[in-house]
């Protein structure tokens, strides 16, 4: 039995094709296969588990247009050409991101760092993190620049309300960290956690009183992701909008639904923190 | 002189491992039961004479 494609392009005088037409491909012993793709545009595989590669191509039924969702990772991709073993995908989101690698550690944002100022004890402090594509993390970092001896730091990731954007419920946190010496301090999660395409907050929280953290050079990021009053998101000062604050006891993380901040930072006194990708 | 860089990992549950950046063989580690008094006062003396090992003020 011979296996046939009939496309309406193909039909005589481009008509389109009839009931008969197919009665007769039948009636000739023939394979009649017509997939809804030549209906309704092209192949689309929105449950694939991997980027595509070279040979997504026209052989395996995709053309100009066809979609393909990584459903692992939360991407999204277009083809722009199906040329036979070499077909050409385009990421439809993160143009700019490239995607993050297992063991590698990542700052939370693009800003530089600067030296930062005394941290306040009991005052949780959050910044922002946007996870471009779904990755799980086990370790948060600081880096020290002042030490103190004898004072417990934890850091945290928290969800966010997709309505205010403002912290939600604990998703993880370390446990207590030394910041007895200068340089960088990594703490494994209590438990890994699974982030999805979307947004986040690093917490900081401790009772150091002294201990001075590596903090970023200015954070328009938050300012342009969360907005803000005019003079928040205006101010001359670099550090305006850096960071946002909850009084919290150190080690006792509480859900932040719905609780409202107890200042918005406009200082470096803070800690600009890195997440590492398990 | 030789700076020397140290470097702090917290296991999950608590264990602090202190390391000098690029010595591997030099690394002191605090078990959890440690108080932040405690464990702080041996990262310090030990910081301090990896310094004074590498001439480091």
């Amino acid at each position: 039995m011979t296996a046939v494609d009939l496309k309406i392009s193909e039909l005589t005088d481009g008509a389109p094709m009839q009931r008969t037409d197919v009665i007769a491909a039948l009636r000739g012993g023939v394979n009649v296969r017509y997939t809804l793709g030549n209906l309704l545009g092209p192949l689309n595989k929105l449950d694939a588990t991997s980027a595509p590669a070279a040979n997504d191509d026209s052989n395996a039924g995709f053309d100009v247009g066809s979609r393909k969702f990584d459903a692992a990772r939360g991407v999204s991709f277009v083809c722009r050409s199906a040329a036979v073993g070499a077909a050409k995908w385009i990421r439809m989101d993160n143009a700019d991101f490239f995607g993050y690698v297992s063991g590698r550690s990542y700052h939370a944002n693009l800003n530089g760092i600067i030296a930062g100022a005394a941290v306040t004890a009991n005052s949780a402090r959050g910044i922002l993190l946007v996870a471009k594509e779904q990755v799980t993390t086990r370790q948060l970092g600081v880096r020290v620049s002042t030490a103190q001896s004898g004072a417990n730091i934890q850091l945290a990731i928290y969800g966010s309300d997709p309505a205010t954007l403002m912290p939600t419920t604990l998703r993880a946190n370390t446990a207590n960290m030394s910041v007895a010496a200068t340089g960088p301090v990594m703490g494994d999660l209590i438990s890994n956690v699974t982030l999805e395409p979307g947004l986040y907050w690093l917490m900081y929280l401790g009772d150091a009183t002294t201990a001075v953290f590596t903090a970023y050079v200015a954070n328009t990021q938050m300012a342009a992701i969360l907005g803000g009053t005019p003079a928040q998101i205006m101010s001359n000062a670099a550090t305006a909008m850096s960071y946002v604050a909850w009084n919290m006891t150190a080690g006792s993380w509480i859900d932040l639904t719905g609780v409202a901040p107890t200042a918005w930072g406009n200082s470096t006194a803070y800690a600009a923190i890195t997440f590492t990708v398990a | 002189m030789d700076e020397i860089s140290i470097c702090t990992y917290v296991a999950a549950d608590g264990t602090t491992t202190v390391t000098v950046v690029d010595r591997p063989d030099q690394t002191l580690t605090i078990p959890p039961t440690s108080s932040a008094a405690e464990r702080d006062a041996q990262i310090v003396a030990w910081v301090e004479a990896r310094r004074a090992e590498a001439g480091t003020p």
